[in-house]
């Protein structure tokens, strides 16, 4: 028998192994061969008897072929790799076509770093003061940040301005959508005399802008938003502290 | 009697690594050595063996260059591998030690 | 010296569902897409409305309207929301939906969503029912170039849908045309069949898809 006919027999009942797994026990056996043959070769023995007697030596090839085939029998294990291996593909290809979503996950971390502040920024005229603030409430699985204050003149009144931004408490979450239609700004006296602007707004954060004339001697404004079951009311601290307007 | 003879290479062979990572010529070659050429084993089936063991996670398996110079692949036992050679030991060692009870029993009663 | 572990079908393979684990975990979080349930989309829809977790009511599939969509009717103690699941290239995706506030005292509180799907469309009327007394609801609708014509759609009791003490409805009128349907009333009566809440449903939220 030769090397190779020894080593067909082996493979032979191995049809069940992936082509990678038949591959290690083909090479691996072919290693012991060379291992083995080496020494006897620098004996001085003939390279085919050295073989011949190796061969031997290892056994009954169609047998060693059936035990390796019965190590391999858990065909469970291949399936459930194969199975993760085309859902990575799939979550990837997904991924690759959706690569333009990945601007919810910019804003819900850019709105976190540095909210923008030229939302409706050309609304105002003549400003006399702008303060940047942090006032945050949770509002459901959200959280709203109000970030900025400015007073300058709307439509020949004085008006109050304040920027508001939301996102998800969980960076890369969803916000609720809505926060435009949802917030209202009121002065002191309770009135909520302008509307505002919706700024950005996707699936990461909302940005938006709203805004109240109001009055020297005023020192508040009144943020509020409707969520369910619930009201937020958040005071806003006008800039330039008690009595300078 | 197959069987029994695949119980006994698991054994051995699970012992044989408990020393150090070996590829499995040398493991055949060391097994020689120790048992003074009395386990003549078939040298081929020493494969199926180590491969049953590496896929129930008793041992693992790399590849390494060996002090030939040639990469050849290694077989390490697991945590799992010396827990099962513990144990397989133990149940060996109480074989042996009964087979051992009964053939003093009946000293003296050599085969004529 | 250089070490390449090979490894048992075992171990490759939970290294393989390790990896996709974590690929489907990057994607479902970053992208918000690849959601492998349509219950992850109805999650969802609970982050877009703001509505805090929801239970399921009722699942409604009606492989004949749209197989790859699914509608969730979920609850929680102040919203009733209904909410559309749709099986995309993307994996299931919110389809948007429906939320109705039950915060504010009232015998039933109810919604209506449509739903334009190509040329095919859908009207859904789902709420809650606080009024024990009530035994049987109408949806009515006034259909459209017909002022003096009322159209009457009965759910009865049988389709009412108990969780908790709680009684929930939901009924749809597949491949009706949403522009004729306006001004959607409920209508609950009693045991002897007397008039005992009427409630306007406010109209409005409706989703197309392509």
């Amino acid at each position: 028998m030769t090397r190779r006919e020894f080593l067909d027999q082996v493979l032979a009942p191995l049809g069940r192994l992936t082509a990678e797994e038949r591959e290690a026990v083909l090479r691996e056996l072919e290693e012991h061969l060379e291992d083995r043959m080496e020494p006897m070769l620098e004996r001085g023995w003939e390279a085919a008897r050295a073989e011949e007697r190796c061969l031997e030596a290892m056994g009954n090839p169609a047998e060693i072929g059936r035990e390796m085939a019965r190590q391999y029998r858990g065909k469970g294990w291949l399936w459930l790799g194969r199975a993760a291996v085309v859902l990575t593909a799939v979550v990837c290809i997904q991924a690759l076509l959706g690569i333009g979503l990945l601007s919810n996950a910019w804003d819900s971390l850019a709105v976190r770093i540095s909210p923008p502040t030229t939302i409706a920024a050309d609304k105002l005229k003549n400003v006399e003061a702008t303060e940047d603030l942090d006032i945050r409430a949770e509002v459901g699985n959200d959280v709203l940040r109000i970030y900025r204050v400015s007073v300058g003149e709307k439509e020949g009144r004085r008006t109050a301005m304040v920027l508001a931004c939301m996102y998800d408490r969980l960076p890369f979450g969803i916000v609720a959508g809505d926060l435009n239609a949802r917030s209202r700004l009121f002065n002191q006296r309770g009135e909520a005399t302008g509307n505002g602007s919706g700024g950005t707004g996707s699936y990461g954060a909302a940005c938006v802008a709203r805004w109240t004339s109001v009055e020297p001697g005023d020192t508040y404004v009144v943020w509020e938003c409707r969520a369910i079951g619930e009201t937020i009311r958040l005071e806003v601290p006008l800039p330039g502290g008690e009595g300078t307007l | 009697m197959k069987k029994k003879a695949m119980e006994h290479t698991r054994l051995l062979a699970l012992s044989l690594l408990g020393g150090e990572d070996m590829y499995g010529y040398q493991m055949i070659i060391e097994l020689a050595r120790r048992s003074n050429h009395v386990f003549d084993m078939k040298e081929g089936t020493l494969y199926p063996v180590l491969h049953g063991l590496e896929q129930e996670g008793f041992v693992e398996a790399y590849r390494k260059e060996a002090p030939t110079g040639r990469e050849r692949k290694y077989y390490h036992l697991t945590r799992k591998g010396r827990e099962a050679l513990r144990e397989e030991e133990r149940s060996w060692k109480r074989y042996a030690g009964a087979v051992d009870a009964v053939l003093r029993g009946g000293a003296g009663v050599e085969p004529v | 010296m250089k070490k390449t572990k090979t490894l048992s079908r075992k171990r490759r393979a939970l290294r393989r569902v390790l990896i996709a684990a974590a690929a489907l975990f990057l994607v479902n979080r970053i992208f918000v897409v690849g959601l492998l349930f349509p219950i992850q989309a109805v999650r969802h829809n609970e982050e877009l409305m703001g509505t805090g977790r929801t239970e399921v009511v009722r699942r409604d599939w009606d492989p004949s309207f749209h197989w790859d969509f699914v509608a969730y009717l979920t609850k929680s103690e102040n919203i009733v929301m209904l909410s559309g699941a749709r099986l995309t290239l993307y994996g299931w995706m919110s389809g948007f939906g429906r939320v109705v506030d039950c915060t504010e005292e009232s015998p039933i509180h109810g919604g209506t969503w449509f739903l334009n799907w190509g040329a095919r469309s859908v009207i859904y009327v789902f709420g809650r029912v606080d009024d024990p007394d009530i035994t049987e609801l109408n949806v009515q609708w006034t259909i459209a170039g017909d002022a003096d014509s009322d159209m009457w759609i009965a759910s009865k009791t049988g389709e009412w849908i108990e969780e908790d003490g709680r009684r929930y409805f939901l009924c749809s009128y597949t491949n009706a045309n949403a522009a004729d349907y306006r001004l959607p009333q409920v209508v609950g009566r009693d045991k002897e069949g007397n008039e005992i809440a009427r409630v306007k449903l406010e109209q409005g939220a409706s989703s197309s898809y392509n």
